[in-house]
């Protein structure tokens, strides 16, 4: 293998990082604040990339970071409303409760999305479009090519992902979060708005998915199926990172994709490479899980007794 | 002649009542409804109809199986899909048109050998996630099986799917007609069906189904109790591999044809749903759950065109019912219909004018008398004389080689010793280079501040913990010496040596009575398919426990309740439950963990009695935490004072009370104690 082929295998990992990592802050801050482990959170994302596509092509005179940002709110509103409407009464019920629960909306959208909104694909409309072709450029040498999406894929998560980190660390919010997902109880009983904060980590977590699910279904015909392998990979980043921390799992984003470009790549695994790409990372992936059982940067919780 | 007839009633009352008879009445109705479809030659029922039920029966196998893993272990997995491909795929290779002719039962017997090393591989990986992450896990498991459906076309065939030419046995062997193989083979879902739920129903009843629901509700009970959570959450999941492989051969011997996309998260969110839906540990209750998601578009919308042709609506009120019953009827349709029945029966006795009202007087808790007590530990000697002339099933005796010390280790009259113990948690020193012996029979109390150790030392012994230095010793009934920092967590009960907890740790979904034939688990020896098909020696065994355990049960004083669910029972119940577990499980050297916590000064006095009667009756060694000084003080043969981990002051109750250190230890600085006493002479 060449240094170009590696360095290229790199950077063809930073849009996958970007959209894997999107899905997956979402699932951490559902987790870390209700105790859920969303499996709805593909399926938003898929929701918002509809509604995004569906508002650039019926309002064509709004530019497309208006419409991106349409589709943000349509997320985040979701997210809202399935906190406000479903886990906040389901409180008292258990984690595993409350994911089927998600599983339950889960099942909802994917049989509603697909008759609300027809088979739709955002390309070639006149000043609503980000290019496909590539940039180049030159790295030790090497001549190495990105797609723009990708840059903005990438560069779209990194801005976003580094605004909710300061929010977390800086803001009273963020304080909130870090309070309710310690211990709940203890941060209602100080004075923490628990409730505000939940819903809105649960909008937050919507809207960060609709941009995930815009720079993932961009250019291709939009189905309901599109977030499925997305959100799989962002449920193994949590756990190959460790669900403990708010880092940890966004760490487990940024390595599975680079399992998945080497997996991929046929100056390794040969010509066939292409069909066994998932299998192989999924595998890899399982593997490391077992090696890290709590993940890589997490810890073992005992109770006590 | 009135009485034989009464005997004959409620012999037919018994047989009715009989779950078997709920299996079998629906295997009937489903073969007749298929005898009718014969005769009228798909007149009525429908073809589709009869396909419908078929379906229905496949995925409620899979229920069956599931309900092991999330209605007894507590365990949710999203890799069914997955297996029930691999059992599907698997037929398919086999019974290809090219393929050499291998028997059917064959096939079958392969891929249930196949899935349980299947399993095994699986759950040796996805195990040692933790709960709510295993369902992750477990769906990266099943989308390297669709993974493998699609893309591996020589076997599988790709997207295209896999095909077999002829239905098994039927027309490959008695060279029935394809549509007669097919009804015939209806009849073979039927059978399975119906078996495995009497298997299914026998296990869940018996002692694995009681120590994976055990493990559901308390782990640590559990362990302590006996039971190796790595084992039993593994024969959960193996179980439902099993029967999800199984469900996938009769899925493929019926259907004949399959494609890769069948096999995605939505059939494992499915099945899910079948098993939440009826109730996850109810039989009956998953097979109509596996109506509802699998058989209520073919069987009865199908002439209903507008739900016909928008089946996604079904699928959109399977997912609401999903998130209703988990909000609101956690027990499925199970629970649905009790708390009907629960109310119609109240208003039916309304209307009567003659409410029962539940007299459930606990026995002996009527006053605190001095004489009461002693006549209730006079009651206690005579049960404990039938209790121990009631005999121990074989205990295991066999610790290996490496766990016996020399047997001059321990002087014979110490039971337990303990030299050096330190347990370091990061920089903390929780216990420092503790020593001190416990006497054959005596009751020792282990006394301390708040934090300094004492709990953490129990958790030394019973090996919740590895201290991290010392030894542990422990003489076992025939005079070994066992060092205890060698033994699992799960053998320390075989040993002899039982504990309780803290904050109790009882088993909510079992009755009490249930819950002291936990701490027997160890002492059964009955193997797995004994257990399925619930053979004379398992009845047997089953029924000595119970003997058994009603004995311990009026030893404790918990007749009243004892089959009654432990949640919200009183805390003084629920500690004897513990005390009374610690007696089923036949404990040589019973720990207490703070055995008066939260107990009034009038239970504390009946659990003083007890303790002491249970020490006078079977010549246990007690080992108690407290910080009741009263109780302490009034029970114990000696104790051993400790701070910060550390010893303080080992003694005869009197002794400690008036070591210096100790009262040091619990009243502060010396000048601060000498001034208390001051007081106190003044």
């Amino acid at each position: 293998m060449t240094l170009q082929a590696f360095l290229q295998s790199l950077v063809n990992a930073l849009p996958l990082m970007g959209r894997y990592a999107l899905i997956t802050m979402g699932i951490v801050l559902i987790f870390r604040t209700t105790a859920t482990t969303n499996f709805a959170q593909g399926l938003i994302g898929t929701f918002g990339a509809f509604v995004i596509t569906w508002a650039a092509m019926e309002w064509t005179t709004l530019p497309l970071w208006a419409d991106v940002l349409l589709g943000m709110a349509a997320g985040f509103a979701w997210g809202v409303f399935v906190d406000i409407a479903l886990i906040r009464s389901a409180r008292k019920i258990t984690s595993a409760g409350k994911q089927m629960i998600t599983m339950g909306v889960m099942m909802i959208l994917v049989n509603i999305i697909p008759k609300v909104f027809s088979k739709i694909v955002l390309n070639n409309l006149p000043g609503k479009s980000i290019s496909t072709k590539n940039f180049e450029f030159e790295l030790f040498g090497q001549f190495l090519y990105i797609p723009i999406n990708g840059i903005w894929a990438f560069l779209v998560a990194v801005v976003l992902l580094g605004a909710v980190f300061l929010a977390l660390k800086f803001t009273k919010w963020g304080l909130g979060v870090r309070a309710t997902a310690a211990n709940e109880t203890v941060a209602q009983m100080l004075g923490v708005n628990t409730r505000l904060i939940t819903a809105f980590s649960w909008g937050l977590a919507g809207a960060l998915a609709a941009v995930g699910g815009f720079f993932t279904g961009f250019g291709t015909v939009l189905n309901v199926t599109l977030m499925g392998n997305v959100q799989v990979f962002a449920f193994l980043a949590c756990v190959l990172g460790g669900f403990s921390s708010f880092p940890a799992p966004i760490l487990g984003s940024v390595i599975i994709p680079l399992i998945y470009v080497f997996a991929g790549n046929p100056h390794i695994m040969g010509s066939q490479a292409g069909i066994w790409q998932n299998m192989i990372t999924f595998v890899v992936v399982l593997l490391l899980i077992l090696i890290f059982p709590n993940g890589i940067l997490g810890k073992k919780l005992v109770k006590k007794v | 002649m009135q009485m034989i007839e009464n005997k004959n009633f409620s012999r037919r009352k018994s047989v009715l009542q009989h779950p078997f008879s709920a299996f079998l009445l629906l295997g009937l109705f489903l073969s007749i409804l298929q005898i009718i479809a014969i005769v009228t030659d798909g007149e009525w029922p429908r073809t589709s109809v009869i396909n419908g039920f078929a379906t229905v029966m496949i995925y409620a196998i899979v229920g069956y199986g599931f309900s092991f893993l999330l209605g007894y272990a507590g365990l949710a997995s999203l890799g069914t899909a997955g297996f029930v491909g691999f059992g599907a795929y698997f037929t398919a290779y086999f019974l290809q048109a090219n393929m050499p002719y291998i028997p059917y039962v064959v096939i079958m017997i392969a891929a249930l050998v196949l899935s349980i090393l299947l399993g095994l591989a699986v759950g040796f990986i996805s195990l040692r996630i933790e709960g709510i992450f295993l369902a992750i896990v477990t769906l990266g498991i099943s989308e390297v099986f669709y993974q493998l459906f699609n893309s591996w076309m020589p076997v599988t065939g790709g997207p295209n799917g896999a095909r077999i030419s002829e239905y098994p046995v039927f027309q490959s062997l008695l060279s029935m007609s394809p549509a007669d193989s097919k009804r015939a083979f209806y009849f073979v879902l039927v059978v399975v069906n119906v078996l495995l739920m009497m298997l299914t129903y026998n296990l869940g009843k018996s002692r694995t189904g009681r120590a994976m629901l055990a493990m559901k509700n308390s782990s640590s009970a559990a362990q302590a109790m006996g039971i190796s959570l790595l084992k039993y959450r593994l024969l959960a999941f193996l179980l439902s591999t099993a029967y999800a492989v199984l469900a996938g051969v009769l899925f493929m011997s019926y259907n004949r044809n399959t494609l890769p996309g069948n096999y995605n998260i939505m059939l494992s969110l499915n099945i899910l749903a079948v098993v939440l839906i009826g109730g996850s540990r109810s039989l009956l209750g998953t097979f109509v759950g596996s109506f509802i998601v699998f058989g209520i578009t073919p069987i009865l919308f199908q002439n209903i065109s507008f739900l016909n042709e928008n089946a996604w609506i079904i699928n959109v009120i399977i997912g609401i019912i999903i998130i209703l019953i988990v909000m609101f009827y956690p027990g499925g349709l199970v629970q649905l219909f009790g708390s009907l029945k629960a109310q119609v029966l109240k208003l039916f006795r309304q209307r009567r004018g003659n409410p029962q009202q539940e007299t459930a007087e606990p026995a002996e808790e009527s006053n605190g008398e001095k004489a009461n007590l002693e006549s209730i530990s006079a009651i206690r000697a005579q049960i404990a004389q039938e209790l121990n002339s009631f005999g121990q099933q074989a205990r295991n005796t066999g610790p290996g080689a490496t766990r016996v010390a020399a047997a001059d280790a321990l002087p014979s009259d110490v039971i337990l010793r303990l030299e050096n113990l330190s347990m370091i948690f990061g920089g903390l020193k929780a216990v420092d280079n503790l020593t001190f012996d416990v006497k054959q029979r005596e009751i020792f109390g282990l006394i301390g501040p708040n934090g300094a150790g004492k709990t953490t030392v129990f958790n030394c012994i019973t090996q919740f913990y590895k201290p991290t230095g010392g030894n542990i010793l422990y003489r076992t009934e025939d005079g070994q010496v066992i060092r205890l920092n060698d033994c699992q967590v799960h053998d320390i009960i075989s040993l002899g040596i039982v504990r309780t907890f803290q904050n109790v740790e009882v088993i909510g979904e079992l009755s009490i009575l249930e819950n002291l034939l936990i701490a027997a688990h160890a002492q059964c020896r009955t193997g797995l398919l004994k257990q399925a098909f619930n053979t004379r020696s398992v009845r047997l065994e089953e029924k000595h426990l119970r003997e058994h355990a009603e004995k311990v049960i009026d030893y404790c004083g918990l007749t009243a309740v004892k089959d009654l669910h432990p949640v919200g029972q009183p805390y003084g119940v629920l500690k004897r439950v513990e005390l009374a577990r610690t007696l089923m499980a036949g404990a040589k050297l019973i720990i207490l963990d703070e055995p008066a916590a939260g107990l009034n000064e009038q239970e504390t006095m009946e659990l003083t009695q007890l303790i002491h009667d249970i020490q006078r009756d079977f010549g246990v060694t007690i080992f108690l935490v407290e910080h009741d000084m009263g109780l302490v003080m009034n029970i114990c043969d000696h104790i051993c004072a400790i701070s910060f981990g550390k010893k303080l002051a080992y003694g005869t109750p009197r002794e400690i009370q008036n070591d210096r250190v100790v009262q040091e230890a619990y009243l502060g600085t010396r000048e601060y104690s000498e001034e208390a006493q001051d007081v106190q002479h003044a």
